[in-house]
């Protein structure tokens, strides 16, 4: 298999692509770096209070009052408008301390650019995120490569362990090599399973996770520190070797950082998803999937999306009571369960983005007022704990006074009949 | 504020209270401002004692056959009373849980079971052979975080409670007060040394395990049947030894007493189950009082025997607790499972306007005169009932809470009835009317990037 390489440039650390569009918008506004800076803080912000329920965005707040915060992704997405052709080159400060310096910078858009400013303004955010990603697709392969890769065999699985799992007892560093082995053992099996979209040899499992914990236990031992401290650091470090062998072998060769920021790109971009919650047992894995035909003409892509529609909508409704009843057969006794966990499951079934399942429920909540839903949805806020950080609460409907809340938990059961009294 | 000089005497508005007073003959604002139920308050609008089983008619007969029943005749053990929200509400409180947990209490007091036994088709004979009688506590976030101060809590609920006087019905007698009379009438004597006896004995008879000796002084004031000297001496425990494990033998104490009494069976209401398993009570201390559950209720003597556990039951609860719950081998909390049927009791929205009817009355009763006619509406009316069910998605907390602003702003209105459609559009200025809540603007909140497409 060809191996995509860092041929072209290699993938910003920019944590969010909305960052893109919004330094276009400031750019285009004539904002200077600092204003840059700020639109970014802004964004995060209001995107913590998406997705934390308890609407707690202090640390975006103090962001703004410390001038050196959000300086480098402010940088990176300028630059990376640059190098996708919308900002004309300019020199970009490479340290907060030299930020100071920079503040009054204004940048300048080229033709492309105001192009793509004006169909962001005029046409929306989904056809300027379309104009980016072909953009994108032909200065980072390894993107291109990631979409490809999940258009074609739908689904990546990287099996993965936790420590306890093998270790029910506390056990320290003595354990790790029956954690590796077990580790090698269960990613062996997926991958003979045929279904985990790639292909490895036990000895190259096992040598991938040998060279990913040398490389950082020598890294440790330069500066006299402890590789790792606690066992959740090692297991962290042989998720990420096999995840990045696995993509190597299914033909994306991508560090670990730029695939967790990939990861993210794809799913803004409506064209792939993932998650470590599809319930299947004592199979825990990564589990990414495509979620549009990609075609190409000549080097440009065309991408057949999946948004939300009636019709998908129609689907989940019909496969909500078996993601629920799935669900629940791992969380032991509770009448709700983790939505995001339900959500894992029907968007890796029906191959969509989180936001077809929300859509979805949403209009659920709607119809149940109504009581036109076959079943019975009910939804509470609260966690039995915090929500891992690659999911997200569902956004309900507004409620009478306007607001929106965010749950946590779901249970889905069989309709009760209204009796008038 | 200055009243406006321009605007004669005649013109100017009365003022509400007064206007209550004296057109609409009410003491006040009948409804309640909050809608919580707490015990211990004085203004019979807050303290759940106008709940009527009219609001939930076919729960309260559900409730005494799970749990009443199940507690005397079936060997229950732990009961759960849940509220389940329709799929737009975040909050599954105010449907009731507190209020219909004490008056279950409460009725099954009022004469040892034999009301709510024989309503659930049991002769009087046979509920007068196998009474019961209940306590009421509840977690809170101070001090009763452990099951040790609840113990305590409901030992203090059976010695000082005293379900507070209407104006139509008078206050009552203290549990301890009426097992005192019944052990008096046992044994034929008021000598509180023979009483004491009597209870020791019980205790003597106990072969299992049991959190130690009967407290003696505690056994004494309740034999002496003195409710003052009772009360004083459980409420002088410190806050600091009510968490403690030996808090638990006050009521351990209560039941040995009850036994003498011929009372085999002690139901204990348990409120706010969600306080417990708050995650602001460490993980350790919550699998620790889990287990406490377990070792309190099931394994340690006279509650092995006796006591009966009803918890209110809240989704934050069972997410934070039911994996411990599970591993202690404690009964299944889950409200939707076919198998917990028996013992799971689940309250929803009120549907019909003749509950919500039911759920306003006594309040009204209660604000009138005594000497008043019972079960009117006025100032409302049937419509402004049907606009308040409809415009509070069916939660009696909310109904209660848009009924106090309702009634307020009518009566600064100095309205003389409060229509239908008068009604509607006050309660439409509180909030968005259902039709516009799915075109409502979201506030504060921007899309993701996978929200736009």
């Amino acid at each position: 298999m060809t191996v995509t390489r860092s041929v072209g440039q290699g993938i910003p650390r920019l944590q969010e692509l909305g960052f893109l569009l919004s330094a276009v918008k400031a750019v285009a506004r004539g904002g200077t770096f600092e204003l840059v800076r700020r639109g970014l803080i802004e964004q995060m912000s209001v995107r913590s209070l998406e997705n934390t329920p308890s609407g707690n965005s202090a640390r975006h707040r103090i962001a703004d009052e410390k001038p050196g915060l959000y300086v480098n992704n402010a940088s990176e997405a300028l630059a990376e408008l640059m190098r996708v052709g919308l900002v004309e080159r300019a020199q970009l400060p490479s340290s907060a301390k030299a930020a100071r310096a920079y503040a009054g910078t204004r940048f300048l858009l080229t033709e492309d650019g105001v192009a793509f400013a004006e169909m962001l303004e005029e046409q929306g955010e989904p056809a300027a995120l379309d104009s980016l990603l072909k953009r994108l697709w032909s200065i980072h392969p390894q993107l291109a490569g990631y979409i490809r890769l999940l258009s074609c065999s739908g689904v990546l699985v990287v099996p993965s362990l936790t420590w306890s799992a093998v270790h029910p007892e506390t056990t320290g560093r003595e354990g790790r090599e029956k954690y590796v082995a077990a580790l090698v053992e269960r990613v062996v099996s997926a991958v003979a399973s045929g279904r985990a979209g790639w292909e490895a040899e036990a000895s190259e499992v096992h040598q991938a996770i040998a060279a990913y914990v040398a490389r950082r236990e020598a890294y440790a031992d330069k500066r006299g520190r402890p590789a790792y401290k606690r066992s959740g650091d090692f297991v962290s470090d042989c998720d990420q070797a096999v995840t990045v062998l696995a993509l190597r072998k299914a033909g994306v060769g991508v560090d670990y950082i730029s695939f967790e920021i990939l990861r993210r790109w794809t799913q803004d971009l409506l064209v792939a998803n993932f998650s470590y919650w599809v319930p299947a047992g004592e199979a825990t894995a990564m589990r990414a999937w495509g979620t549009a035909a990609v075609s190409e003409d000549d080097g440009t892509p065309s991408f057949d999306r999946r948004p939300p529609s009636p019709e998908w909508a129609v689907r989940i409704e019909q496969l909500l009571p078996e993601a629920f009843r799935t669900v629940r057969a791992e969380e032991g006794d509770s009448s709700f369960v983790p939505i995001w966990k339900v959500r894992a499951y029907i968007c890796s079934q029906l191959r969509v983005n989180d936001v077809v399942f929300d859509s979805a429920l949403r209009d659920f909540q709607r119809r149940a007022r109504r009581g036109e839903l076959p079943f019975q949805i009910a939804l509470e806020v609260s966690t039995g704990g915090s929500i891992p950080p690659t999911e997200r609460p569902l956004r309900g409907i507004p409620d009478r006074y306007g607001r929106e809340t965010l749950f946590s938990l779901i249970n889905v059961s069989a309709r009760r009949e209204r009796t008038n009294a | 504020m200055t009243p406006d000089s321009s605007s004669s005497p005649t013109d100017r508005k009365q003022n509400p209270e007064l206007w209550m007073r004296r057109h609409w003959h009410l003491d006040g604002n009948p409804f309640p401002p909050n809608g919580i139920a707490a015990l211990a308050r004085e203004d019979n609008r807050e303290n759940g004692r106008l709940f009527r089983p009219e609001v939930h008619p076919e729960k309260i007969p559900e409730a005494v056959d799970k749990f009443v029943v199940g507690a005397v005749y079936s060997g229950l053990k732990f009961g759960y009373l849940w509220s389940i929200s329709g799929p737009a509400s975040n909050d599954y409180r105010g449907y009731g849980k507190s209020s219909m947990l004490q008056y279950l209490v409460e009725e099954t007091n009022k004469d040892l079971g034999r009301t709510v036994l024989t309503s659930a088709g049991f002769s009087a004979e046979e509920a007068d052979s196998d009474p019961i009688c209940a306590v009421l506590a509840s977690f809170d976030k101070g001090v009763n975080t452990s099951l040790a101060a609840v113990f305590h809590q409901a030992t203090d609920y059976a010695c000082k409670y005293r379900k507070p006087a209407t104006k139509h019905e008078p206050e009552s007698d203290t549990l301890a007060e009426r097992l005192h009379a019944r052990l008096v009438e046992r044994l034929g004597t008021d000598d509180p040394t023979a009483l004491a006896d009597a209870v020791q004995g019980v205790s003597d008879g106990i072969r299992g395990r049991t959190l130690g000796p009967p407290l003696d002084p505690f056994v004494q004031l309740l034999c002496a049947g003195d409710a003052t000297a009772l009360g004083r001496y459980v409420t002088q425990i410190k806050s600091g030894a009510r968490s403690r494990v030996g808090a638990a033998n006050f009521l351990s104490t209560f039941l040995l007493f009850a036994k003498a009494a011929g009372i085999s069976h002690v139901l204990l209401g348990c409120d706010q189950l969600e306080d417990f398993a708050a995650t602001t009570t460490s993980k350790q201390k919550r699998t620790l009082e889990t287990e406490r559950f377990r070792d309190f209720v099931l394994e340690l003597m006279p509650m092995a025997d006796m006591l009966t556990i009803v918890v209110t039951m809240h989704p934050r609860a069972q997410a934070a607790i039911s994996e411990m719950w599970r591993l202690a081998d404690l009964p299944s909390m889950a409200w939707d499972l076919e198998e917990n049927e028996g013992h799971v009791v689940v309250l929803r929205e009120i549907e019909g306007v003749e509950h919500a009817k039911a759920l306003l009355r006594p309040y009204l009763d209660e604000a009138r005169p005594a000497t008043a006619p019972q079960g009117a509406l006025e100032p409302l009316t049937e419509e402004s009932v049907e606009a308040l069910l409809d415009r509070s998605d069916g939660k009696p907390r909310d109904i209660l809470r848009k009924a106090h602003a309702l009634v307020q702003r009518a009566a600064r209105e100095n309205w003389e009835q409060i229509g239908g459609e008068d009604a509607r559009k006050i309660l439409d200025s509180l909030a968005l009317p259902d039709d516009d809540e799915e075109l409502a603007p979201a506030t504060g909140r921007s899309r993701s990037l996978e929200e736009g497409w």
